[in-house]
């Protein structure tokens, strides 16, 4: 008995059957564009739209608590050359640094305990963590200023316990106050990142490092800390970011000495109604913080790579 | 249609259906009977799950038409086919109970509740999960959460029962359990159902016709029996059950057999096709239960019950000697190493205490010149580079087994 | 959750101990503000420190405010639609999302939407405050909650597409097997079981929509929220009366964002 390969009668090959058009597939692509279109219709419309029209009207004139819309460059002139905004600038750009790193470097270390010195309460820590966070954003800061006063709880507490004699003035309407409050605020927020960054590394990585010698300051340095870097970078975008953006904070606890970009923006849209000239402030500030933070994120990028 | 069979439940019509560049199903055509289990059987990748799925719905053809009771149903969504499908992970709804999941399609076909709750109830006990209604899903075993996905699909009384490797998540006790009541149920019911697994000695078991896909091809189409001993081609007499497979240098023709004398006494003789010249180098292969093994000298060796035996010139004689004996409970294998062909493998009866022949010894295989079969492979080209073309290839005993 | 090994305790006690002390720093830190709030604004007395005895009177106070009772109210409303809009748009959105095939459009969109979580609400705040006038649309509650919605649905977005990443779909192929049309497939199956994580969302989107103070601050206009007004009595000085406002927003945005921990952890299995 002989036996082949061959097919159960195949016909020959240019007798196939027609292609036919895939309704299906069709159909498929249809619907998916109908899910997304509600929401991607929404976000354009009060997301990108908004900010275009912002865009827009940092090119209008202003004059006499008006504005109209004869177009001008005029705002941003000022808005960039302006000695007095370069002084808020300056003022922000410090107190936005320093509160970033010191969020990071914090956040890092509570990170750091959470997952591998107190593991066991991961969880639950974590969790406090992310309530902390919605402890509110106006309450605190209404907290810190009821908390920083001469007859708040720092200073009865300071009085109390004899550290100083009468009360001290000068916890409020300071810089002091405004990291503090700022502090309070982001740690939670650059937990969140570098903490899930943590988490996506694998244990077995870190024993294999082990195994082949690492000390635990060698694992962290040379397997946690680079892994780790997307997590960082966002905590320290956002409390930049955030920072730089602020304007309750400095008018609610720091005094005439201590305000921000944000508080200009703010007077400008509030008081002087030149909307124009704050929409141009808020742009331009935006471009600042995107720039900034790319030549940061530029820099760092070329150091770890040597 | 030329037999005398009820018209087809399902027919497949040059079905074709691309993935990409891949040819996941070519140029099908099938026809399932009323009332008949019918498996599609092949290894993983063969497209025998896309055609089960294209059956029912969730795969559009890219050519060609399926039929289901007599409608063409290549355009229809699969909500509105008369065809049900249980699944392989069985998916019943978690957060429903089992009353719930089996009425579930019942319910969309407006049927009347007290219709509705005495029909599940009814397949609930056909298929022997009769008290569990109330349970949810999770609740359930492995073997139970099967049933009850057998239950929905099948109280909807479909034209055809798609099963789509359901037992390959349960253990090989209840597997075994399974598939005998799987059959028990269909027989009650009547319904066809087709069926797609890997697993051969499945599909032999439960299926009145199995269709043998490989490489998206549907190979052959028959009962059991047939395919088993008539496989129509090489890949179907290898996919099948086990074979022996071996290199023959054919010396002489006669008018219908190809005869090689391998020295010693032996010979081996095959049919012929018209293109068989002497000195053609074929590739034979025999299923293990047709070699007899004896010891040398005796002209009639251990008995196998199923052989007519036909003693003179259509008997094959290969020389040898035991390399190892496997005994598998109700059969035993032995691996027999032979100078002119390789290893070839006997499967015989196992005696009760203790192997007729142990390794070692020196033995006489024997088959009937009619149980071989010729592979001639268009692209078997590869086994011939390896190595000596004139000396028999050594079958690696994975072939056998 | 991978299956994860008891890790080994690093660090001898020395570590252990200081990591403890570490931890209940930076959550003393955190919660201490908070807590003293809470506790001041039960003060019999007006002063803000923390010898004075229990009394209600400021919660008797403020609910006898008017302003206070209807920034309230309008705030549950704006936390309610915020809810309501994002968990409809963002359920759709996370559905549309998840059947694109790997590629950049799929990238996309996954990442877009997450734009206004790091975007400076100062700038959101006066774009909206510009984009209404420039359509005269005044500014109201709704003005608010347009905005509410465009801060929610990030969230909503990232809740449900990592529910809808652990979804069963094949249950879906059941259904439609059994006969089920789209929307019925929809109503019976997909939404019970996308309902916990639904649910969480939109208990996230109001403790957000609640707590939320610049987008409001511009485009509320004289339908103040309740942080406008607590915000608004800052300036008239400190006392403890706004501290049972605070309070009151404190327990509530944290009560939904603990509702909101609790009903997207129970899963179905």
């Amino acid at each position: 008995m002989t036996l082949t390969t061959g097919v159960l009668g195949r016909p020959a090959e240019d007798t196939l059957p027609p292609l036919r058009h895939r309704a299906k597939a069709r159909r498929e692509h249809a619907s998916t564009a109908l899910l997304l279109a509600p929401p991607a219709v929404y976000f354009v419309l009060l997301f990108v739209v908004p900010l275009v029209v912002l865009l827009v009207y940092s090119f209008y004139t202003y004059s006499d608590f008006n504005f109209t819309a004869k177009l001008t460059l005029e705002n941003y002139t000022q808005a960039l050359t302006s000695p007095a905004l370069r002084d808020f600038y300056f003022r922000t750009l410090k107190i936005a640094f320093a509160v970033s790193i010191i969020v990071v470097a914090v956040s890092y270390a509570f990170a750091h305990i959470l997952m591998y010195v107190l593991p066991q309460a991961k969880r639950v820590l974590y969790f406090l963590v992310l309530v902390s966070l919605f402890g509110g954003y106006l309450v605190r800061i209404y907290a810190w200023r009821s908390m920083l006063g001469r007859d708040g709880v720092v200073n009865s507490f300071l009085i109390s316990t004899h550290i100083i004699s009468s009360p001290l003035g000068s916890l409020l309407n300071s810089n002091f106050a405004i990291v503090i409050a700022l502090l309070n605020f982001l740690i939670p927020l650059g937990v969140l990142p570098i903490f899930s960054a943590m988490q996506n590394i694998s244990p077995r990585l870190l024993e294999a490092a082990e195994d082949l010698g690492a000390s635990r300051i060698r694992i962290v340095r040379t397997i946690v800390l680079p892994l780790t870097t997307r997590g960082i970078r966002a905590a320290f975008a956002f409390c930049f970011i955030a920072t730089m953006a602020e304007w309750v904070t400095p008018q609610l606890l720091g005094g005439p000495l201590n305000q921000f970009v944000g508080n200009q923006i703010l007077y400008e849209f509030g008081e002087t109604l030149n909307w124009p000239l704050g929409a141009a402030i808020a742009l331009t500030l935006i471009a600042t913080v995107i720039v900034i933070l790319g030549i940061l994120f530029g820099l760092l990028r070329l150091v770890t790579r040597s | 249609m030329t037999d005398d069979h009820p018209a087809p439940v399902v027919q497949l019509d040059r079905v074709t259906k691309y993935f990409g560049s891949v040819t996941a199903v070519d140029d099908v055509s099938l026809d399932i009977r009323e009332g008949e289990f019918f498996s599609l059987l092949g290894p993983s990748g063969c497209g025998k799950s896309t055609t089960l799925r294209m059956i029912a719905g969730f795969e559009e053809p890219d050519r060609g038409s399926i039929r289901i009771a007599g409608v063409d149903v290549t355009d229809k969504p699969a909500n509105k086919r008369n065809a049900n499908m249980v699944f392989q992970n069985y998916e019943l709804f978690p957060h429903m109970t089992v009353m719930q999941n089996v009425s579930y399609g019942l319910k969309i076909k407006r049927v009347p509740k007290a219709e509705a709750r005495s029909r599940t109830e009814a397949m609930l006990e056909t298929v022997g999960v009769g008290g569990l209604g109330h349970r949810r899903a999770s609740q359930l075993s492995g073997g139970q959460q099967q049933r009850v996905a057998l239950a929905r699909a099948l109280v909807n009384q479909p034209a055809v029962l798609l099963l789509d490797e359901p037992l390959s998540a349960l253990d090989a006790k209840l597997r075994k359990r399974m598939q005998l009541e799987l059959k028990t149920i269909q027989h009650k019911l009547g319904t066809t159902f087709i069926y797609v697994t890997h697993d051969q000695e499945e599909a032999l078991l439960m299926s009145d016709r199995i269709g043998i896909m490989s490489n998206g091809q549907l190979l052959q189409v028959g009962s059991a029996r047939e395919i088993y001993e008539s496989p129509g081609n090489a890949f179907v007499a290898d996919f099948v059950g086990s074979l022996n497979e071996f290199g023959l240098h054919v010396d002489e023709i006669t008018d219908h057999r190809a005869i090689a004398r391998l020295g010693e006494g032996q010979r081996v003789m095959v049919g012929v096709t018209a293109d068989t010249t002497a000195s053609s180098l074929l590739r034979v292969a025999i299923r293990p239960e047709r070699v007899r093994l004896g010891l040398p000298g005796h002209e009639e060796p251990a008995s196998d019950p199923g052989s007519v035996a036909t003693p003179g010139t259509e008997r094959c004689i290969v020389s040898g000697v035991v390399g190892e004996v496997m005994y598998l409970g109700p059969l035993t294998h032995y691996l027999v190493d032979t100078p002119a062909l390789g290893r070839i493998v006997s499967q015989q009866l196992s005696e009760r205490q203790q192997a007729r022949f142990s390794p070692g010894d020196q033995v006489v295989l024997s088959w009937d010149a009619d149980d071989a079969f010729v592979l001639a492979d268009a692209g078997a080209e590869t086994r011939g580079d390896e190595g000596d073309e004139s000396a028999p290839r050594s079958g690696s005993p994975g072939d056998a087994l | 959750m991978s299956q994860e090994h008891r890790p080994r305790r690093r660090g001898g006690a020395i570590g252990r101990i200081s990591a403890r002390v570490y931890v209940g720093l930076v959550l003393f830190f955190l919660f201490a503000p908070l807590v003293i709030v809470v506790v001041v604004s039960f003060n019999s007395t007006p002063n803000m420190n923390l010898h004075g005895g229990f009394s209600l009177r400021w919660y008797r106070q403020i609910a006898g405010d008017p302003l206070v009772v209807a920034a309230f109210g309008r705030t549950a409303l704006a936390a309610i639609c915020t809810a309501l809009i994002s968990a409809a748009l963002g359920l759709s959105g996370a559905l549309g999302a998840v059947r694109l095939a790997k590629g950049r459009w799929r990238t996309a969109v996954f990442t877009i939407p997450l734009v206004p979580l790091a975007f400076p609400a100062l700038l959101f705040g006066v774009g909206l405050a510009t984009f209404y006038h420039s359509m005269g649309i005044g500014f109201s509650i709704w003005a608010v909650i347009a905005g509410h919605v465009i801060l929610a649905l990030p969230f909503v977005f990232l809740v449900m597409g990592a529910a809808l990443e652990r979804f069963r779909f094949s249950l879906l192929e059941a259904a439609r097997d059994l006969g089920a049309g789209t929307l019925t497939i929809f109503r019976t199956v997909t939404l019970p079981l996308l309902r916990p994580a639904l649910l969480g969302a939109m208990f996230l989107s109001m403790a957000i929509s609640v707590d939320e103070f610049v987008i409001a601050f511009f485009t509320a206009g004289s339908q103040q929220t309740l942080p406008l007004v607590l915000y608004g009595r800052i300036n008239l000085g400190v006392n403890p009366g706004l501290n049972a406002i605070g309070s009151v927003l404190l327990v509530i945005t944290m009560a939904l964002a603990f509702l909101a921990a609790r009903t997207s952890v129970l899963e179905l299995p």
